[in-house]
C-alpha cells in the first residue's frame, strides 16, 4: 500500500500525526490479538497501549524489510508472552478470578468486549482452551484466526518457514480441539451438527 | 494410502482457503468416507469462525494510546539531566563578527595611519588568535564556562565595534534583521507546545528545500515545523549547517510561550516550510 508507505515514512521521522494514522489503522487488530491472548479486556488495553508506545519509540529504527503489521504484531505477541509469564510467576491464583473481577470492573463503563465470545458456551471454553495449549500453538492460532495474517506474514512474524507455519497451525488447531473435546464440550460442531462435505467454502 | 494425519493437515489448510484444486478434490473424496476427518473439518471451521468474530474495542482505547505516547514525548523533552552548556549561535556569529571587524579596522588602520602600524598588527594578531581560540571551543560538545564567558565578552565588544564600525556590519555578516524584509512571517507557536521548557530555540527561515531534521517532530502548523532536537552541540550544529546549506537563514529565537532553561536536554528547532 503506497499510502501506508508514505505514512510510515513520515512516522519514522517522528511525525506524530502520521503515527496516529497508523494507530487508527491497527489498534483494533492489536487489541483483538491481545484480548484473545490474555482473555481479559483490561490486560488487552494495557498491552495495546504498550505495543504502540514501543512501536513509537522504535519507529526510527523500523527498517521496513518486514511489513509494519508483522512488526507490530510481533511486538504485541512478545508483550503477551511476557505478560503471561509475569502473571504466572506472580503470587497465587490464576486467570478465572482475575478475569471475572476485571470484567466486572469495567462492566459499568464500557461494553464487555469479550461479550461475543463469552456469549456462547463454546466461546468461553475456547478462551480457556487457548490458555491450556502451548505458547507456540496459541500464538500461531491467534495470528492466523484472530489477526488474519497470511502464512507468509506469520512466517515473518514468528521467524519460521512457511512450511512450519502450515504444519504448526494444523497441530495447534488439533490440540485446541482435543482440549475442547476432552473437557466434554458438547457445542463443538462435530458433536451437535450433521457433517456436511468439507473442503473450501 | 494416505493416512488421516495427512487429511487433517488438509483440513487445516482448507480453513485458510489455501488448498490446491487437487488437494481439495482429494480432501472432499476422503471426507465422504471418513467420519472422523469430517468431524475435524467441522470443528476446525467452528473454532476459526469463533476466533475470527470481531470484538468491541473500548471507545477510549485510541485516546489512551495517544495520551501515553504524548506523555512520553513530553517527558523526553522536559528531562532535566546532565546540564549541557553551549554557546548560542548568535554569540558565535557575534564572536566571528568581532574578529572580522577587528581585522577590518586593523587593516584600515594600517592603511591610513602609517605611524601606528605596530598597534594595528597587534590588533590583527589578537583577532587571529581570537579566531583560533573560538572555533575549537565552539566545536567542543561541552563548552566550558570559560568559553561562554569569553563568548559573552566578545559579543559585547562585537556590538560595540558594530556600533562603531561604519558600514562594515551588514557587509560582512548578515545578522538577524539583515533580511528582515523577507522574514516578516514569524511562527505562531502551536498551543500543543506552549510552556515547553527547552535549552534554546532556533528559527530557520526562507529555505528552498527543507532538509531532514534529526529530531522529534512536535508539530507542523502554520507553515512551520517544530522539532525537539537533542541539545548537543554536534547534533545541533549539524542540523543548523544542513539548514544553512539549504539556503535557510538561521537565528536564535525567543518566544514568550517558551521557557528557556539551559540545563534542558532539548533544543527547539523551528523550520519554516518551503512554500
Amino acid at each position: 500500500m503506497t499510502n501506508e508507505k508514505t505514512i510510515l515514512a513520515r512516522a519514522r521521522r517522528g511525525e506524530m500525526s502520521a503515527f496516529e494514522q497508523l494507530v487508527t489503522i491497527y489498534e483494533k487488530r492489536v487489541y483483538t490479538l491481545a484480548l484473545r491472548s490474555t482473555g481479559t479486556p483490561e490486560d488487552a488495553e494495557d498491552i495495546t497501549q504498550e505495543t504502540f508506545l514501543r512501536a513509537w519509540r522504535a519507529m526510527s529504527s523500523f527498517r521496513g524489510d518486514s511489513g509494519f503489521s508483522t512488526w507490530l504484531f510481533r511486538i504485541t505477541m512478545n508483550l503477551c508472552v511476557d505478560f503471561a509469564r509475569h502473571k504466572n510467576a506472580g503470587p497465587g491464583e490464576q486467570s478465572l478470578t482475575d478475569e471475572e473481577s476485571s470484567v466486572r470492573e469495567i462492566a459499568d463503563s464500557a461494553p464487555t468486549p469479550e461479550q461475543q465470545l463469552e456469549n456462547s458456551e463454546l466461546g468461553r471454553e475456547l478462551s480457556e482452551a487457548l490458555c491450556a495449549v502451548s505458547e507456540e500453538h496459541r500464538q500461531i492460532v491467534l495470528l492466523r484466526d484472530v489477526s488474519g495474517l497470511s502464512y507468509t506474514e506469520i512466517a515473518e512474524t514468528l521467524e519460521i518457514s512457511e512450511g512450519t507455519v502450515k504444519s504448526r497451525l494444523a497441530r495447534a488447531r488439533l490440540a485446541l480441539r482435543e482440549i475442547l473435546l476432552s473437557r466434554g464440550n458438547i457445542s463443538l460442531p462435530s458433536a451437535s451438527k450433521q457433517v456436511k462435505g468439507g473442503g473450501r467454502k | 494410502m494416505k493416512d488421516c494425519a495427512y487429511f487433517e493437515q488438509l483440513c487445516s489448510n482448507s480453513v485458510d482457503g489455501t488448498l490446491t484444486d487437487g488437494e481439495r478434490i482429494e480432501l472432499e473424496e476422503h471426507l465422504q468416507t471418513c467420519a472422523s476427518c469430517r468431524a475435524v473439518m467441522d470443528d476446525l471451521l467452528g473454532i476459526h469462525d469463533l476466533l475470527a468474530e470481531p470484538v468491541e474495542m473500548p471507545d477510549t482505547m485510541h485516546e489512551s494510546i495517544m495520551q501515553h505516547i504524548e506523555k512520553e514525548t513530553k517527558k523526553a523533552v522536559v528531562q532535566p539531566e546532565k546540564p549541557m552548556r553551549r554557546m548560542p549561535v548568535f554569540t558565535m556569529v557575534a564572536a566571528a563578527a568581532v574578529v572580522v571587524m577587528v581585522v577590518l579596522s586593523g587593516g584600515i588602520g594600517e592603511f591610513f595611519a602609517t605611524g601606528n602600524s605596530s598597534s594595528a598588527s597587534e590588533a590583527t594578531a589578537a583577532a587571529t588568535s581570537a579566531g583560533v581560540d573560538i572555533s575549537p571551543s565552539a566545536k567542543t560538545s561541552e563548552g566550558e564556562m570559560a568559553s561562554e564567558a569569553a563568548a559573552a565578552e566578545y559579543s559585547t565588544s562585537a556590538s560595540d565595534s558594530a556600533a562603531a564600525g561604519e558600514n562594515g556590519e551588514t557587509a560582512v555578516f548578515p545578522g538577524p534583521g539583515a533580511t528582515a524584509s523577507d522574514e516578516n512571517v514569524l511562527p505562531a507557536l502551536p498551543e500543543s507546545i506552549h510552556g515547553l521548557t527547552v535549552a534554546s530555540c532556533y528559527l530557520a527561515t526562507n529555505g528552498m528545500t527543507s532538509p531532514a531534521i534529526e529530531g522529534n517532530l512536535l508539530a507542523n502548523e502554520g507553515g512551520f515545523a517544530y522539532y525537539a532536537v537533542e541539545n548537543n552541540l554536534t547534533v545541533i550544529e549539524k542540523q543548523l549547517d544542513s539548514l544553512e546549506n539549504a539556503g535557510y537563514h538561521v537565528q536564535q529565537y525567543e518566544d514568550v510561550n517558551l521557557v528557556i532553561d539551559t540545563k534542558e536536554k532539548t533544543t527547539l528547532l523551528i523550520v519554516q516550510q518551503p512554500s
